[in-house]
C-alpha cells in the first residue's frame, strides 16, 4: 500500500508527537472528567456540556418496581373530569405533555412531596404551573408502579397520590 | 507485563497512529479528511438556522423561571430574549466564517465557543438533547488543525500528518463516548445482578427498556409493540450493541474495522429510532462522516481480515486456531 522510499524520509517531527501527545491528554481527560460528573454532580447536572458521562440508558428498568411520577388532572377551567385526565393525554390544556423537561420536573416534584419539602415543594410548583399548565387547573402529583412489560401489554399499574394542588394555591 | 507493553506497542504501531506518516504520502486520504472537515463546518452552518426553524418558536414566556446551564449562564443578566439573539447571531456568523476559512485557527476556536453557547441554550430553553454534543467534541478536536491548510496542495507533508492525525483524534473521542456509555452499561449491569434486580444480561432487558420508555414518554414507535411481545428475539441485538459500544474505542486503532464499526453504530440508532422513538440523527450524520468514509480504511475489504480483527472474536478464532494445530 505504501512507498517504503518516501517512507523513509518523511519521519514523524517534533511537533507531531507533541500534537500526539496533547490528544491523548484530551481523550484521557475527557474520559475521567467524563465519568466523574456521574459521581460527584446532581442527576440534573449531570447532562451538562460539554463533559458527560453518557451513562444514557443505564439501568434496566426493574420488572416488578418500576417507578412513574406524573400529574393528573382533576379540573380544568370549572370542567371536571371524572376520571382524571393522565399527563400523557391532556393535549389541549398544555403544549408538551411529552417534554422531556415536564417529566424531570414531575419527578422532582414528587421526590420533594415524598419527603415533604414543602419549600422545594412550593418552588417546583410554581415552575412547573408557568412552564406547563397555563389554564386554572387543579391536579393530582401521583406515583404508579408497574411492570413495565405487563403495564405495556395490559395497562395494569398501581396509583398512589401524594397530593392535590390548584394551581397559584 | 511485558505481555501488556508488547500488545499496546503492536496495536500503536499497526494502527493510523503508527502509520500516519504513511497515509500521508498518499493523496487521498487527506483529501479525505480535508472534505469531511469542510463538510463539518458546513454542517454548522445549516444547523445554526435549522435547529430552531422559527425565531419566535423558543422564546419562553417572560414570567417563566428558567434555569441555564453554566455554558449561558449569563444570559441570566441580560434576559432570555437578548441571550437568544446573541447567541444566535454570533453562532450564524461565526458558523458562516467557520465554513468560508476554517483554515484559522481563530475561527475554528470562535466556531467551538460558539457551538457550545447554541448547544447550551437549546438545552435551558428548548429541549434536553444530548446528540449535539458529539459535534462539539470534534469542534473542540478540529482546534489542533495544523495552520496553512487552506489550499490543500500546498500543504507539506509533515502537516498533512497532523491534520491527518487531528482526524484521527475526532473519531478516537467520538468513539470514546460510545465505550463510555458500553462502561456504563456493564458496571450498573452488575450492581443490578448483585442487588438482585433485573439486569442487562437477562433476555427482558431490551424488552423492559422498551417498554417502560414508551411508557413514560406517552409515545409510540413502529415496531415498539413487536418488540416488547418478541423481546427473547431482540436479545442478541441488544447484546451486540451493549459489545459494539465497550469495544467502540479499541476500533479507533483498527483502520480495517471503521466501515463496520460505524455502520453497526448506525444500525444501532436507527434500531433504537424505530423501538424507543430516539433517533440521535447528529450521531449518525457524523458517524457517517467519521467512519463510513474513513480516510484511514483500507480500499479493499477484506471479510477474513476484518473477522479475525473483531475485538474479543478474533482473539477467540486466533485462541481457538492455536489449540487446533496444537
Amino acid at each position: 500500500m505504501f512507498n517504503s522510499r518516501l517512507e523513509a524520509t518523511i519521519k514523524p517531527d517534533r511537533n507531531f508527537i507533541k500534537l500526539k501527545r496533547i490528544i491523548f491528554c484530551i481523550l484521557i481527560l475527557y474520559f475521567l472528567l467524563g465519568l466523574s460528573t456521574e459521581i460527584f454532580l446532581r442527576q440534573e447536572e449531570k447532562i451538562f456540556p460539554p463533559f458527560f458521562s453518557w451513562f444514557l440508558f443505564v439501568d434496566v428498568p426493574n420488572e416488578t418496581f418500576s417507578n412513574e411520577s406524573t400529574i393528573l388532572l382533576l379540573e380544568v377551567n370549572g370542567q371536571k373530569f371524572s376520571p382524571p385526565v393522565p399527563w400523557g393525554e391532556v393535549y389541549g390544556h398544555t403544549d408538551q405533555p411529552s417534554a422531556a423537561r415536564s417529566r424531570t420536573l414531575m419527578q422532582r416534584l414528587a421526590n420533594s412531596l415524598e419527603k415533604k419539602n414543602q419549600e422545594e415543594t412550593k418552588r417546583l410548583r410554581t415552575l412547573f404551573e408557568q412552564r406547563y399548565l397555563p389554564e386554572s387547573v387543579t391536579y393530582q402529583v401521583v406515583v404508579n408502579t408497574y411492570n413495565p412489560i405487563e403495564r405495556f401489554k395490559t395497562g395494569k399499574f398501581s396509583t398512589k397520590i401524594l397530593g392535590e394542588f390548584r394551581k397559584g394555591q | 507485563m511485558k505481555h501488556i507493553q508488547n500488545y499496546f506497542k503492536t496495536l500503536i504501531d499497526n494502527s493510523p497512529l503508527g502509520k500516519m506518516h504513511e497515509y500521508a504520502q498518499l493523496e487521498l486520504p487527506y483529501i479525505i479528511a480535508y472534505l469531511i472537515v469542510r463538510v463539518h463546518y458546513f454542517v454548522f452552518l445549516y444547523i445554526s438556522i435549522a435547529l430552531f426553524p422559527r425565531w419566535e418558536s423558543v422564546l419562553p414566556d417572560p414570567t417563566t423561571v428558567i434555569t441555564y446551564i453554566p455554558p449561558v449562564a449569563w444570559v441570566s443578566w441580560v434576559g432570555a430574549s437578548t441571550g437568544l439573539l446573541l447567541i444566535r447571531t454570533t453562532f450564524i456568523v461565526v458558523s458562516l466564517l467557520a465554513a468560508l476559512i476554517p483554515q484559522f485557527r481563530w475561527v475554528r476556536i470562535l466556531s467551538f465557543i460558539a457551538a457550545l453557547e447554541f448547544i447550551s441554550i437549546y438545552y435551558s430553553l428548548h429541549l434536553l438533547d444530548v446528540d449535539w454534543y458529539y459535534w462539539l467534541l470534534t469542534a473542540f478536536m478540529l482546534i489542533f488543525l495544523p495552520n496553512g491548510w487552506g489550499n490543500p496542495s500546498k500543504l507539506s507533508q509533515s502537516d498533512r500528518q497532523k491534520f491527518l492525525l487531528v482526524f484521527w483524534g475526532c473519531q478516537a473521542i467520538t468513539l470514546l463516548t460510545y465505550s463510555m456509555a458500553g462502561v456504563g452499561k456493564l458496571y450498573t449491569g452488575v450492581l443490578q445482578i448483585l442487588a438482585g434486580e433485573s439486569h442487562m444480561f437477562e433476555p427482558k432487558a431490551a424488552g423492559l427498556h422498551i417498554a417502560d420508555r414508551l411508557i413514560r414518554t406517552y409515545r409510540s414507535s413502529p415496531f415498539g409493540e413487536l418488540a416488547v411481545t418478541n423481546y427473547y428475539f431482540l436479545w442478541p441485538f441488544f447484546l451486540g450493541s451493549v459489545y459494539l459500544m465497550i469495544f467502540s474505542f479499541l476500533v479507533a486503532f483498527r483502520p480495517r474495522l471503521h466501515r463496520i464499526w460505524g455502520l453497526g453504530l448506525i444500525l444501532f440508532h436507527i434500531g433504537n429510532f424505530f423501538t424507543i422513538n430516539i433517533g440521535f440523527p447528529a450521531h449518525i450524520l457524523l458517524n457517517s462522516l467519521l467512519f463510513l468514509l474513513s480516510p484511514f480504511s483500507p480500499a479493499k475489504f477484506e471479510w477474513k481480515k476484518t473477522i479475525l480483527e473483531l475485538p474479543l472474536i478474533g482473539l477467540c478464532i486466533h485462541l481457538a486456531q492455536r489449540v487446533i494445530k496444537k
